[in-house]
C-alpha cells in the first residue's frame, strides 16, 4: 500500500538568501520531483512539521526542486534556519498546476506580488522555455520596498525576452522604476484584453484588487487565473481545512479560474 | 452462498455463535442501560447481556476506525492484526461510514491507516427498536433500520432473528457456522418488515413538529446570508463536541513527532468550529467570528458533502444534539432558518 503521507528524503543543497524575511531553498530529493508548474509540494522539516509550497523552479529540471519561502511562523522559521546539507522531506507534486494550453497564442499577462513571485518564476521558466507558444508574456512584479524584491539577478536576463514592469509601494533613492501598488503598472502599458489571460499570485490583497482592477480593465472572469491560498495538513483532498465552498484548494486548484471561485464564500481571507 | 439472503437463528443459538467468534476476532458489542448504551470488548460472559436493538451507541463508529490521534507515517506495524466484528451497529452509523469510506478510501490517495482498519471490521447491524428523541434518520432520507453497507443484519424476530446477509464476507460467517442458522420464512420476513414500518412511523412523530416540505440541503443554500446564524450560534461555547461526536466528521491535523527516528506523522482529529481551523501563519481566517465557523458545520454538512461524496453529511443520528453544551438543536436552527 503506498503511504501517501510518508515524504521523500530531500537534501537541502543550498539556500539563497533573497530579502531579510525570504530564501529560496534548492532541495534535491532522493528519487527526483517531477511536476507541473503551478502544483505544490508539502515540504515536512522533521519533527516540526509540514507546509505547503509551490516549486519556483523550472518544472523540465527534475533532479531538483527549488522553493522560495517567507518566514513567517513555525514550520518556515525552522527552515529559515537550516544550513546547505539538512534533512528535510517533500511530498506530491498536489494539485493541478497552469492550464498551459489556454495560454498558447495569448497574450500572457503574469502579475506577482511579494514571496507569490515563487509559483510565477517556475511558470515564466516554463513559458520561455518555448515562448514561441505564446503571443507576448507581460510580467509585473511588486514589492513593498526595494529590498523585497526576490530574484534580481533574474529580472534583467528576463527583460531581454519579455516585458518586465516592476514596482514598490515604497521606492528609496536607489529606485528607478515606478512606484505605487502593483495594480498601478497596469495603467501604464496596452493590451489585447480579448485575446489575453492573466495570471494573478500574491497576498489575498493584492489578488483582490488584481482581480478587480482586472475586471475593470475587460478581463472575463475565465480568463483571470489565480493562485488561492488556504491552510493545508494533507494536501490531498481529506483534511479538508483547505475548502472554499464545497471545493478543495488541494486538490481542485490551487490555480483556478475567478469565475470557479467568484461565487463561493470568504474568498479573499 | 448468496448475499441479499435471510436467515432465522435463535437466540441461544446467536449466542454460540459470538461465542466461536469472539475466540477468533475482536469482537465488540453494544451494553449499557438507561438509553445510553457503548460499544464494549465482549468477552463471553457477557453474551447475554448485549442490547441488540434500542438505539445507537453514544460513541461514533468512526473511533473504530479513524482514530482521535494516531501515527500514519512511522515504526508502529499494522500487519497480521485480527478481525473487528461490531455487533449492533445501527443504520445511521452504516450511514456514516459511506461517507468517510468516500472521503477516505475510495480517492487516488487513500489513507493506508484507514484503508487498513476498514477492511478488518465486520459490521453486525441491527435494526432500531427505541429511537430517541435527538434521532432523525427519517429527516435525511434515511431509515432507522440497515439496508446495505453491513455484513450481517439482525432483526428482532420472536425468540431469535431474521438475519439479513449484506455481502461476501456475511455469507462466509452463516456458512462457516450453518447449522446455527435455518433459512427464514416469508412470514418471518413480513413480521420484520411490519416491526420496521411501525419504527419508521415512530421516528418521523418524533420529528413532526420540525419536519420540513424543501431539503435540508435547499434551505442550507437558501440561507447562507441569514442574520440568524449569529442568533443560534449565541449559546455556543465552542467546545467543538459536535464535530467530534459527529460520526462522518473527519477533518484531521498532521503533526509531526519531535525527536523521532526518521519521519513519523501523527494524524488528529479537528474541528471547524474551533477558532484557529483555518487561520493561517500570519493571522487571516477566513472564518473570524464564531457564527460563520457554526454555520460552517451546516454547510458542509448539507452541501459541501453533498457535493464532494454524493451524499448527505448528516446521517441523523442526532449525537450533536445530545452532546451539545449549548442546547442547540440542529433541527430547530434549520426549521427557523427555512421560515
Ligand atoms: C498551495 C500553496 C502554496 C504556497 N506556496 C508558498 C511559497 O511558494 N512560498 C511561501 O513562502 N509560502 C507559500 N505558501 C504559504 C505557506 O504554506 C505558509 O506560509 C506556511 O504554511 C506557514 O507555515 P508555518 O508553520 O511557518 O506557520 P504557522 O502559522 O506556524 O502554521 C502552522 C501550520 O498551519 C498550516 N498553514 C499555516 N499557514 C498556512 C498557509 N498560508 N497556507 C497553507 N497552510 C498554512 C501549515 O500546515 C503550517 O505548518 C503556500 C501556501 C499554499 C496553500
Ligand atoms: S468541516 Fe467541520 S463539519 Fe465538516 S467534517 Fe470538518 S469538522 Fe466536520
Ligand atoms: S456542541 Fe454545541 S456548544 Fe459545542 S461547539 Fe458544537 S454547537 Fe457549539
Ligand atoms: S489540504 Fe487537506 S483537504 Fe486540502
Amino acid at each position: 500500500m503506498v503511504n501517501p503521507y510518508l515524504p521523500q528524503e530531500s537534501i537541502i543543497e543550498e539556500v539563497i538568501p533573497e530579502t531579510p524575511t525570504i530564501k529560496t531553498f534548492v532541495l534535491r530529493p532522493e528519487n527526483g520531483l517531477k511536476f507541473s508548474t503551478g502544483q505544490f509540494i508539502e515540504l515536512t522539516v522533521p519533527g516540526v512539521g509540514e507546509a505547503p509550497f509551490t516549486p519556483s523552479s523550472s518544472p523540465f529540471q527534475t533532479e531538483k526542486v527549488e522553493i522560495t519561502v517567507m518566514d513567517v511562523g513555525h514550520v518556515t522559521h525552522r527552515l529559515h534556519q537550516m544550513r546547505e546539507g539538512d534533512r528535510v522531506g517533500i511530498r506530491g507534486p498536489y494539485g493541478r498546476g497552469y492550464p498551459l494550453e489556454e495560454f498558447y497564442n495569448k497574450e500572457v499577462l503574469v502579475l506577482g506580488g511579494g514571496v507569490g513571485f515563487a509559483p510565477l518564476r517556475s511558470l515564466l521558466f516554463t513559458l520561455l522555455h518555448d515562448l514561441s507558444k505564446y503571443k507576448r508574456v507581460v510580467l509585473c512584479y511588486g514589492a513593498k520596498t526595494p529590498a523585497d524584491i526576490v530574484y534580481k539577478g533574474l529580472i534583467p536576463q528576463w527583460r531581454e525576452k519579455i516585458e518586465v514592469l516592476c514596482s514598490v509601494d515604497r521606492a528609496d533613492e536607489t529606485w528607478k522604476e515606478h512606484e505605487g501598488v502593483v495594480t498601478t503598472l497596469l495603467d501604464k502599458f496596452e493590451i489585447d484584453i480579448k485575446n489575453s489571460v492573466a495570471v494573478v499570485c500574491g497576498p489575498p490583497v493584492m489578488m483582490k484588487f488584481a482581480t478587480f482592477k482586472l475586471l475593470d480593465l475587460g478581463y472575463r472572469p475565465e480568463d483571470i487565473y489565480l493562485s488561492m491560498e488556504r491552510k493545508m495538513y494533507c494536501g490531498i483532498g481529506q483534511c479538508r481545512h483547505c475548502m472554499i465552498g464545497g471545493l478543495f484548494v488541494c486538490k481542485d486548484g490551487p490555480v483556478f479560474t475567478y469565475s470557479q471561485v467568484k461565487e463561493l464564500p470568504d474568498i479573499w481571507a | 452462498m448468496d448475499k441479499d439472503r435471510c436467515f432465522w437463528v435463535g437466540s441461544a443459538e446467536w449466542g454460540d455463535f459470538l461465542g466461536r467468534l469472539v475466540g477468533e476476532a475482536s469482537v465488540y458489542a453494544l451494553g449499557g442501560e438507561g438509553g445510553r448504551f457503548f460499544y464494549r470488548q465482549l468477552i463471553r460472559k457477557d453474551i447475554g447481556d448485549i442490547v441488540y436493538n434500542p438505539v445507537r451507541a453514544v460513541q461514533p463508529l468512526k473511533s473504530f476506525i479513524f482514530s482521535p490521534r494516531e501515527e500514519v507515517v512511522g515504526p508502529s506495524d499494522r500487519e497480521g492484526r485480527k478481525q473487528t466484528i461490531i455487533v449492533g451497529v445501527k443504520a445511521c452509523d452504516i450511514s456514516s461510514l459511506e461517507i468517510l469510506d468516500r472521503a477516505l478510501k475510495e480517492t487516488d490517495l487513500p489513507d493506508p491507516v484507514y484503508q487498513e482498519r476498514r477492511q478488518r471490521i465486520v459490521l453486525i447491524s441491527s435494526d432500531c427498536s427505541e429511537p430517541q428523541e435527538t434521532c432523525f434518520c427519517t429527516l435525511v432520507g434515511r431509515a432507522p433500520y440497515p439496508e446495505s453497507g453491513f455484513d450481517l443484519n439482525l432483526s428482532k424476530v420472536d425468540g431469535g432473528f431474521v438475519v439479513a446477509v449484506g455481502s461476501e464476507r456475511g455469507a462466509e460467517l452463516v456458512d462457516s457456522h450453518r447449522s446455527l442458522f435455518r433459512e427464514a420464512t416469508a412470514e418471518e420476513i413480513a413480521r420484520r418488515d411490519r416491526d420496521r414500518g411501525d419504527i419508521l412511523r415512530r421516528v418521523d412523530r418524533i420529528n413532526e413538529s420540525v419536519a420540513q416540505k424543501r431539503s435540508y440541503q435547499e434551505i442550507v443554500k437558501d440561507s447562507y446570508s441569514s442574520e440568524l446564524w449569529v442568533k443560534h450560534s449565541e449559546s455556543c461555547v465552542e467546545c467543538t463536541a459536535c464535530n467530534n461526536i459527529c460520526p462522518t466528521c473527519h477533518c484531521y491535523l498532521l503533526d509531526d513527532v519531535s525527536g523521532a527516528e526518521g519521519f513519523v506523522k501523527v494524524r488528529s482529529w479537528d474541528s471547524c468550529v474551533h477558532t484557529g481551523y483555518a487561520r493561517v501563519a500570519g493571522g487571516l481566517n477566513p472564518r473570524p467570528h464564531l457564527w460563520e465557523r457554526f454555520r460552517n458545520r451546516y454547510l458542509c454538512k448539507f452541501l459541501y458533502m453533498k457535493e464532494n461524496f454524493g451524499l448527505l453529511g448528516c446521517t441523523g443520528c442526532g449525537r450533536c444534539i445530545e452532546a451539545c453544551q449549548g442546547k442547540i438543536d440542529m433541527r430547530e436552527v434549520l426549521q427557523e432558518l427555512a421560515g
